[in-house]
């Protein structure tokens, strides 16, 4: 049997505070396989950016197992962590949260100066992606410069950077206006299908789900299939 | 690399939310740096001034006294000669310091006094007390005329041609033996900087006295070298080498009271100076704080990309070490110029405070030099980085046992 590329054993997530404990998720068991692209939905506030969170290493679970190729999240010390996340993730955030001080292309190298990468080898790799993103012009701009979708697009390029194994976004175009959103939309598609990529993806938007192979709905802390 | 470039860059971020709290923090440093150089090196060098007024007019920098009882047949001039082919030794004055009772002949008003029976080319000769005495009126002790210090010359109501009664008094333990009363020109008066000596000192040529006095009171005083002043344990080898019986006292065991009070000063100004350290501490760990929270968001970002906890500190540490340099060295160069011309200002204070007041003011017209200690300044430059980069590093620790996601959503 071949082993998934990220799989949820039980996984459970409370959050405590003070006398009162917030469950969030409860037993989780689900998984992606490589090259798939797999889309959770659910309310606001049903736990589909924790459980994302969670699957990228930038949150550990209460209970249970997060496995990447077969191998365990929890325990790991903060160095091997730290390469898990700079290697195989490629995040995207819904608030496009880029490093303000740096330019759109220095924002796009910086996972792989720290992977180790020589500038000289990055920086081509970063202009030719932004390129691809429709950014050859911006490339020199600091994100208070660009628009929304500009942004988002500059966040895309750095998800994708070091070559990552799966590609997580969290509401990719949940702050963007609906021209935005269609376009960022066809773009991570469009990359992630070129690309042969793993998508996991959380969204409310349902139509942006279905653009996804699997469909799954994160409702009263449980994961159900849709599709 | 990576590392250093980042560091450089939130050093200069252009975020102004982030710029302010760099500002603040970089002009907290600067001016707590000035504000400890100036005062460090004002009260170095009102120490040094002080020591220095001591040792070269109250008690030279080496004393020799033969016991009463031991006395070498040889002239006062034979002893000068062969303390003076000593090496380091710069000059030799023999001289008797005892008590005195004075009364202004005019004016009827009398006080004690320590009368210095000296010779006359003391005052003459480029020695440390020539240097420091300076004659305000009249002319060096000579014959039977005294010079008085410009206090006690106010205290007895002296004119330049006043005479003045002077009775030696040998002291006795219980008594006072042997009182002797002649008659004296007042010659002169003089100003050392030391208030005390001036206020309770009259010279007069040794000449003129010693047969009175008697050789069995005369105390040698030694100037020696800059090099040696300080660390005369050799010279004074030699001495009791030559003259076995001597006693030889140093300028340190002469002042011995004196020198414990300034040494004990010395240890309260580190004292107070380690707890404006404190309090520079504080302002730093609490800047370090600030800057930190300001760029929390930054943190967990990076940490969201693969930077590892050592990665994310390396970048704040740096960043930390970039602002607290740009500070210090602002502080630094604020505290050499101002400790530089720290006469100039106070000079312009006190002209200020002129226009309304019409007077001088004691505090603001007093001559303020400074010293500034090299290796002083290294110290706490040194010790202030250190304090800015272990806050730093104790935040950002703390900081970097969230998860990045709870960095962000606590930003």
């Amino acid at each position: 049997m071949i082993e998934p590329l990220l799989r949820f054993d039980s996984v459970s997530k409370e959050y405590v505070s003070g006398d009162t404990r917030l469950s969030i998720l409860e037993m989780l068991d689900f998984s992606v396989s490589s090259g798939e692209s797999v889309a959770i939905t659910g309310k606001s506030g049903s736990g589909k950016s924790t459980l994302l969170n969670i699957a990228g290493g930038l949150d550990a679970p209460t209970s249970g197992e997060v496995l990447f190729l077969g191998k365990r999240l929890k325990g790991m010390h903060d160095r091997e962590l730290s390469e898990f996340r700079n290697r195989h993730i490629g995040f995207i955030f819904q608030s496009h949260i880029l490093l303000d001080d740096f330019s759109a292309v220095e924002n796009v190298c910086i996972p792989a100066l720290i992977k180790g990468d020589s500038r000289r080898k990055v920086v081509p790799r970063a202009k030719a992606l932004l390129e691809r993103v429709g950014l050859a012009e911006r490339m020199q701009h600091r994100p208070n410069k660009l628009s929304g979708g500009e942004r988002q697009r500059v966040a895309i390029c750095r998800a994708l950077i070091n070559d990552p194994d799966l590609l997580i976004a969290d509401e990719p175009t949940g702050s963007l206006d609906e021209e935005s959103s269609g376009g960022i939309e066809r773009l991570l598609f469009d990359l992630v299908k070129e690309q042969g990529r793993t998508l996991l993806l959380v969204t409310h938007d349902t139509q942006l789900a279905k653009k996804c192979a699997k469909v799954h709905l994160l409702h009263n802390r449980s994961l159900k299939e849709l599709s | 690399m990576v590392t250093l470039k980042l560091a450089w860059r939130y050093a200069f971020s252009r975020s102004n939310r982030h710029r302010s709290a760099m500002f603040v923090i970089m002009f907290g440093i600067a001016v707590g740096m000035l504000a400890i150089i100036i005062m460090l090196s004002l009260m170095n060098s009102l120490q040094s001034d002080l020591l220095d007024q001591v040792k070269s007019v109250e008690s030279f920098h080496l004393q020799m006294v033969f016991p009463p009882d031991n006395i070498p047949d040889l002239a006062i001039g034979d002893v000068v000669s062969t303390l003076a082919s000593i090496d380091h030794v710069t000059h030799v004055f023999p001289h008797v310091n005892t008590q005195v009772l004075l009364q202004n002949v005019s004016s009827d008003r009398s006080t004690t006094a320590r009368l210095r029976i000296i010779d006359s080319s003391i005052w003459d000769e480029g020695n440390p007390f020539s240097q420091r005495a300076h004659l305000l009126a009249g002319t060096v002790a000579q014959g039977s005329n005294m010079v008085l210090g410009t206090t006690l010359a106010i205290t007895l109501g002296m004119r330049s041609v006043s005479d003045v009664k002077m009775t030696l008094l040998a002291s006795g333990k219980a008594v006072v033996l042997a009182p002797m009363t002649i008659s004296v020109g007042h010659g002169g008066t003089f100003v050392t900087g030391l208030p005390e000596f001036d206020s309770s000192t009259v010279m007069m040529d040794l000449d003129a006295l010693v047969d009175n006095i008697g050789a069995n009171r005369l105390v040698y005083g030694l100037y020696l070298d800059d090099a040696t002043v300080d660390h005369a344990g050799k010279v004074v080898q030699q001495i009791l080498d030559k003259f076995p019986d001597a006693t030889v006292r140093t300028w340190q065991q002469v002042n011995s009271a004196f020198y414990s009070a300034l040494m004990l000063e010395k240890v309260l100004m580190y004292v107070f100076l380690f707890f404006m350290f404190i309090i520079l501490g504080v302002n730093m760990k609490n800047a370090a704080s600030r800057l930190l929270h300001v760029k929390q968001r930054e943190l967990a970002i990076l940490r969201a990309v693969g930077a590892r906890r050592r990665f994310a500190t390396g970048v704040f540490l740096g960043q930390t070490a970039i602002v607290t340099i740009i500070g210090e060295t602002i502080g630094v160069v604020g505290g050499l110029l101002l400790g530089t011309h720290i006469g100039a200002v106070f000079s312009f204070f006190n002209s200020v405070q002129y226009v309304f007041t019409q007077r001088d003011n004691v505090l603001l017209s007093y001559p303020f030099t400074t010293q500034v200690r090299s290796a002083e300044v290294t110290v706490i430059v040194i010790s202030v980085l250190l304090l800015s980069l272990l806050f730093t590093y104790i935040g950002c620790r703390r900081l970097l046992r969230r998860e990045p996601m709870e960095m962000l959503y606590h930003d």
